[in-house]
């Protein structure tokens, strides 16, 4: 009924969730491989159905080395190949994850617990 | 490794939009993409370098989330360059209409200006100039009758009844007084003195030779003698009742005879033609003598 009224609300708050999810699966896929440059993070985001446009994780990237949570790193991995920037996670990357999935978990049980099919009977 | 031209604009685009941001970073962020693309293309070299490059969005799109990310105002899309010159075209066509206004103002001020003390008009800074008796001239050139001198009278006719009229260019018509007085309305062009008619051994005398151009209405007193002398003209007689000799150069001589009176012509045109005149032999006839050397005379 109120559908068409719903849908830009529910692309902004899908645009909210999304930006702080992604923060996290970024920080997770670096923390699982240590260091990762943009396009193999790009690549192993879509692996596991997080579609997102590199002109979106590239600035993303930059914001989160500035404020301190990524170091970055360039390095030419053979003589043929180009520069890659490899990101890693700083003290405080590490740090700031560990809040951030504590939290998640958090909504997640929250979410799971409201979202349950009430079995006692009203 | 040789850099693409497309990638190398596409990546100085991106470096100007980063304009914000130290030039350390902006370097960091264009060495970053180009070795994002370079990668895109390693790994499936089949996509082109546009398809790689529109997914990653304008150099514009790209730099404004930088700098969004980084709390900074995005920078505003260049103006495209037809709207540049569209807009200095504007402006320019605007500047040299307003040049030309201004020189229009400056040349035609005042717009309108009333002389009561010379009885003038003036407008346009003297563009147009009316003068109290309504001649109309425009920038200095008379749209009245172009005429310098106007001068009317009346004299009257001599005993033997002898007149000279001379004249170099003009236009010259005649009818019958009715009383014994010659009446003369001129307008001419050139600085002569005003005529006046004069005695002389052929008969009292008329010069408007002095005159580069005259236009005369004439009228004259029935039983004159008039001998008429001109180099270029034309010539109107409207019921004469008075005697002629002409002597023309070139022009047109037109004879309108009055049906009561009766006429003995004598008419001479060295090249040009004659229409029929009926000459009569009757004792009360008026001679009317024309000679023309060039031209036509013309029964009206």
């Amino acid at each position: 009924m109120y559908a068409a009224e719903m849908a830009p609300a529910n692309d902004n708050w899908r645009t909210q969730i999304r930006k702080g999810y992604l923060e996290l699966c970024i920080l997770l896929l670096i923390r699982q491989h240590g260091r990762l440059y943009g396009f193999d993070l790009l690549e192993r985001l879509a692996q596991t159905g997080l579609e997102i446009k590199e002109g979106t994780l590239y600035p993303l990237l930059n914001r989160m080395t500035t404020d301190g949570v990524l170091s970055s790193l360039w390095e030419t991995e053979n003589l043929k190949g180009h520069p890659r920037k490899f990101y890693s996670l700083t003290k405080s990357g590490n740090a700031l994850l560990d809040e951030m999935a504590h939290e998640f978990e958090q909504l997640v049980s929250v979410f799971q617990t409201l979202s349950r099919p009430e079995r006692k009977g009203s | 490794m040789p850099v693409d031209p497309q990638l190398e604009n596409y990546l100085s685009a991106l470096e100007r939009a980063l304009k914000p941001l130290p030039v350390s970073e902006r370097a960091d962020i264009v060495t970053e993409m180009k070795s994002h693309v370079l990668s895109a293309l390693d790994r499936d070299p089949s996509q082109g370098l546009s398809s790689v490059l529109s997914a990653l969005g304008t150099p514009e799109v790209v730099a404004n989330r930088y700098l969004i990310e980084r709390g900074k105002a995005p920078v505003k899309p260049p103006i495209s360059p037809i709207v540049k010159w569209l807009v200095v075209g504007c402006l320019g066509t605007f500047a040299l209409f307003l040049i030309f206004v201004g020189a229009l103002v400056w040349k035609f001020h005042p717009l309108l200006q009333v002389d009561e003390k010379n009885d003038h008009v003036k407008m346009f800074g003297g563009l147009i100039d009316i003068d109290g008796k309504k001649n109309l001239s425009v920038a200095r050139y008379n749209f009245g009758d172009g005429w310098a001198k106007k001068f009317v009278g009346k004299a009257d006719l001599p005993a033997d009844g002898k007149l000279v009229i001379q004249f170099s260019n003009g236009n010259l018509s005649f009818d019958s007084a009715e009383g014994n007085s010659i009446d003369w309305d001129c307008k001419a062009s050139g600085n002569a003195a005003t005529p006046e008619w004069t005695k002389s051994d052929a008969g009292f005398k008329f010069d408007l030779s002095g005159f580069s151009g005259v236009n005369c209405k004439l009228s004259i007193p029935k039983s004159a003698h008039l001998k008429l002398t001109g180099a270029n003209g034309k010539i109107a007689l409207d019921e004469p009742h008075f005697e002629l000799d002409a002597d023309l150069s070139n022009g047109q001589v037109t004879i309108d005879p009055d049906e009561d009176q009766a006429y003995h012509y004598a008419l001479s045109v060295g090249n040009g033609n004659v229409d029929n005149f009926v000459s009569s032999d009757k004792s009360d006839a008026l001679a009317l003598k024309v000679r023309l050397q060039n031209g036509s005379i013309r029964h009206e």
